[in-house]
């Protein structure tokens, strides 16, 4: 039988080639289902159809205002560090710098602090990211407050890997890279008042030209190809800050592309819409939402914007605006002030 | 009627040559080894096999307190209030380390001794690739686990690496989708880590498992490389052979145990706190790939990643690159050369990589490194070939 040579199994090898054709045709019908039975479903579903409009908190839960910031930030102003303030937007695990730039007033795009060499101008009509003068920041003369998303656009790493670095504390590993305190001929190459410094990978942004990603511009580039998003503040009379939306002119957060024609910066960045994730606390009385929110430089009323909620393009529904609760976590107490915590969306409490 | 067959109880029987095993029947054997076999550096797999079985074990033991809800405090109460906690994790994070200086070790051993052809040798040396890779995904899972800060930097760097890399590229957005979810979920912290955890005690540790039986089975399939066996002098494999291993084998978790006790494990800072100049570095193991990406020169698309895979291949694929006829170390210059090169090229990366983390260097550095390491190299092994023949000339003089 099967010692034969001359014995060919014609019925065992049309079964066996028909089994094999079955187990194929299965296999492929049911991997074309089987992603359904294998992804959540609430994968790729947005956790809320548009940015949520988020007061900014203290750790207790007491709304912060523009001078307790101003005050938390200029608390240690001989150290060779400031305290990190960080506050998650728009969703949990999202941190943001809450940015305090000392002695930098960037209420007013100023073009000339943008270098003429090294980048090629673009018009502000362009979408482009790299124009670096969009910017909408508060705050008082000597002090403009910003905030900057905390996810390094190379590979995501977030505080305090990604770090804001006043001038007097520049990193060590930064300047072997290529930032140099007093370089003569490129006076507007490195901002003298700091930068955004990522330990995980060396990539620097320009906290005062809107998170601009600085590339290519020491011996050895710096491997993010974004900048940094803005989030979009406002304050009201109460001089209280609300994040309301993310700057999309500057740069997109990862994985929250929100364009009405879809995806505009290279297929790396994938568009979704604050989808993966879950959503900030809401408030604990939902309709006590402002009726009115400040805009611009609050120390002169003269070029202070008033805008209405439905300015800031946000979704209302019959009980008006949700409005959202993000804690700002620092990493020291400051002047009686308790603010330090931690932004990990694991605890519910973000107090440590 | 057929009379029912009777249990044995005798365990050894288990070991004996069966000489009378019906036609169409599988033999798996233990082979046996003559006295000359009995040298340590032909048991570095034993050592492997050791720290794989100590990892299950204490595995098991931490898999009983760690929950996916609280990862970073649940480690912290394995550390403070399981009994003997403290000891089990940190002994489980320095057996990982050996383990992987230990596949290193075994690697580099198969390599300059030429190991890795004959019989089912190349396969042998394949499979242990794969494993190595297993080996090296398994501990950064298990660093992922305890959800520090670094952690969770490594956690980011994997999620964008598959969606901005390759993978996301080329891949169907589809599949990206299915694979996401299946390697992270839906990005909520009690998920992720419920999916991390499952990835790092059941997927990658099962199909480590698996394969090392193979790579094990085929090992007592072609017998020691360097031994030639001769009748009469064959000393069998039970207890001899299991004996010798488990001996040597109780030395490792000893001198793990010592360490673990010595210099028991700080948990990092946790994700999510926020504090100056506490900057964890990335375990040893990941900063030698960490700086080559740094000194790759060329950005990560272009240098690192094909410089990565180009290494790995040519690992992967040594058995058949090697085309030299003679087996020993000198008798394969190029080879050796190699294999030196790899060597001091981890060492060079890894203490530098732990020193200088993500530091991009220049490409005239790098230039420089790579060269002045293969000018090492090939000199060191040419050198020895020199002096060889001049000692031979002499010799025949």
């Amino acid at each position: 039988m099967a010692n034969d040579k001359n014995y060919i199994p014609e019925p065992e090898k049309r079964a066996f080639l028909k089994g094999a054709g079955l187990s194929i045709a299965a296999l492929m019908i049911g991997g074309l289902s089987v992603e359904r039975y294998v992804v959540p479903k609430d994968r790729g579903v947005p956790v809320m159809d548009n940015f949520p409009l988020a007061i900014l908190e203290d750790p207790s839960g007491n709304r912060i205002t523009t001078d307790d910031v101003i005050k938390y930030a200029a608390a240690s102003p001989s150290s060779t560090s400031t305290p990190i303030l960080v506050f998650n937007y728009p969703l949990q695990d999202e941190p943001n710098f809450l940015l305090v730039l000392k002695g930098v007033k960037i209420t007013t795009p100023d073009r000339s602090l943008v270098p003429s060499s090294g980048y090629s101008p673009i018009p502000p009509s362009s979408k482009a990211p790299m124009d670096g003068i969009i910017y909408t920041s508060y705050g008082g003369s000597n002090y403009s407050i910003i905030a900057l998303s905390g996810i390094c656009q190379h590979l995501g790493c977030v505080p305090p890997f990604l770090d804001y670095h006043p001038g007097n504390s520049i990193p060590f590993e930064s300047k072997l890279i290529g930032y140099q305190e007093n370089a003569p001929n490129t006076p507007a190459q490195w901002p003298n008042y700091g930068l955004i410094y990522c330990k995980c990978h060396g990539s620097q942004y320009n906290p005062q030209w809107g998170g601009r990603n600085l590339y290519n511009n020491g011996p050895a580039a710096s491997p993010a190809n974004h900048s940094l998003p803005q989030i979009m503040l406002a304050t009201d009379s109460n001089n209280h800050i609300y994040a309301y939306g993310i700057n999309s002119s500057n740069a997109v957060i990862r994985t929250h592309l929100q364009f009405p024609n879809g995806e505009t910066y290279g297929s790396q960045v994938k568009s979704e819409d604050l989808t993966g994730g879950t959503a900030i606390r809401t408030s604990r009385s939902p309709t006590a939402y402002p009726s009115s929110l400040v805009t611009g430089d609050i120390t002169s009323s003269s070029s202070a914007k008033i805008l209405s909620t439905s300015s800031l393009d946000l979704n209302a529904n019959s009980s008006g605006i949700i409005l959202y609760r993000t804690s700002v976590v620092s990493n020291e107490n400051v002047n009686g002030m308790d603010w330090k915590g931690s932004f990990s969306g694991s605890t519910s409490n973000n107090k440590l | 009627m057929e009379k029912a067959e009777s249990n044995n109880y005798n365990i050894t029987d288990l070991m004996k040559e069966e000489k009378d095993l019906p036609e169409g029947s599988y033999k798996l054997g233990f082979k046996s080894v003559t006295s000359r076999g009995y040298r340590i550096d032909e048991w570095t797999g034993s050592w492997v096999a050791t720290a794989l079985v100590y990892q299950i074990v204490s595995g098991i033991v931490l898999f009983f307190y760690y929950s996916q809800i609280d990862p970073y405090h649940s480690t912290l109460y394995m550390i403070d209030d399981v009994p003997f906690g403290h000891i089990i994790l940190t002994s489980h994070l320095y057996m990982a380390y050996a383990m992987i200086a230990l596949v290193y070790f075994h690697m580099m051993r198969q390599w300059f001794v030429g190991t890795y052809r004959g019989k089912w040798r190349w396969l042998q040396w394949m499979l242990g690739v794969v494993l190595f890779l297993l080996t090296i995904f398994t501990a950064i899972l298990g660093y992922m686990l305890a959800n520090t800060a670094i952690a969770m930097a490594a956690v980011h760097i994997g999620i964008l690496f598959m969606q901005r890399s390759v993978m996301g590229r080329i891949l169907p957005g589809n599949l990206i989708n299915w694979l996401e979810a299946i390697l992270i979920g839906n990005y909520t912290t009690p998920a992720l880590f419920s999916h991390l955890l499952a990835l790092h005690v059941a997927v990658f540790t099962s199909l480590m498992l698996g394969i090392f039986v193979v790579h094990f089975m085929l090992f007592e399939r072609s017998g020691l490389a360097s031994d030639k066996p001769k009748k009469g002098e064959m000393i069998p494999w039970f207890p001899t052979n299991l004996l010798y291993a488990m001996f040597s084998g109780i030395v490792l978790v000893g001198i793990i145990l010592i360490f673990a006790a010595v210099f028991p494990q700080t948990l990092t800072l946790a994700y999510g706190s926020l504090a100056y100049g506490t900057f964890p570095v990335p375990d040893w193991y990941i900063t030698p790939v960490y700086k080559l990406m740094d000194v790759a020169g060329y950005g990560l698309g272009t240098g690192g990643v094909p410089l990565l895979i180009g290494i790995l291949m040519f690992i992967f694929l040594l058995p058949f690159i090697d085309r030299y006829h003679n087996k020993g170390v000198l008798e394969r210059p190029w080879i050796t050369a190699f294999g030196i090169f790899m060597l001091i090229g981890i060492a060079v990366m890894t203490v530098w990589g732990y020193s200088q983390p993500g530091l991009s260097q220049t490409r005239l550095m790098t230039l420089y490194l790579w060269w002045t390491i293969t000018f090492i190299s090939f000199i060191t092994v040419y050198a020895m070939r020199f002096a060889k023949r001049d000692g031979e000339l002499i010799e025949n003089n």
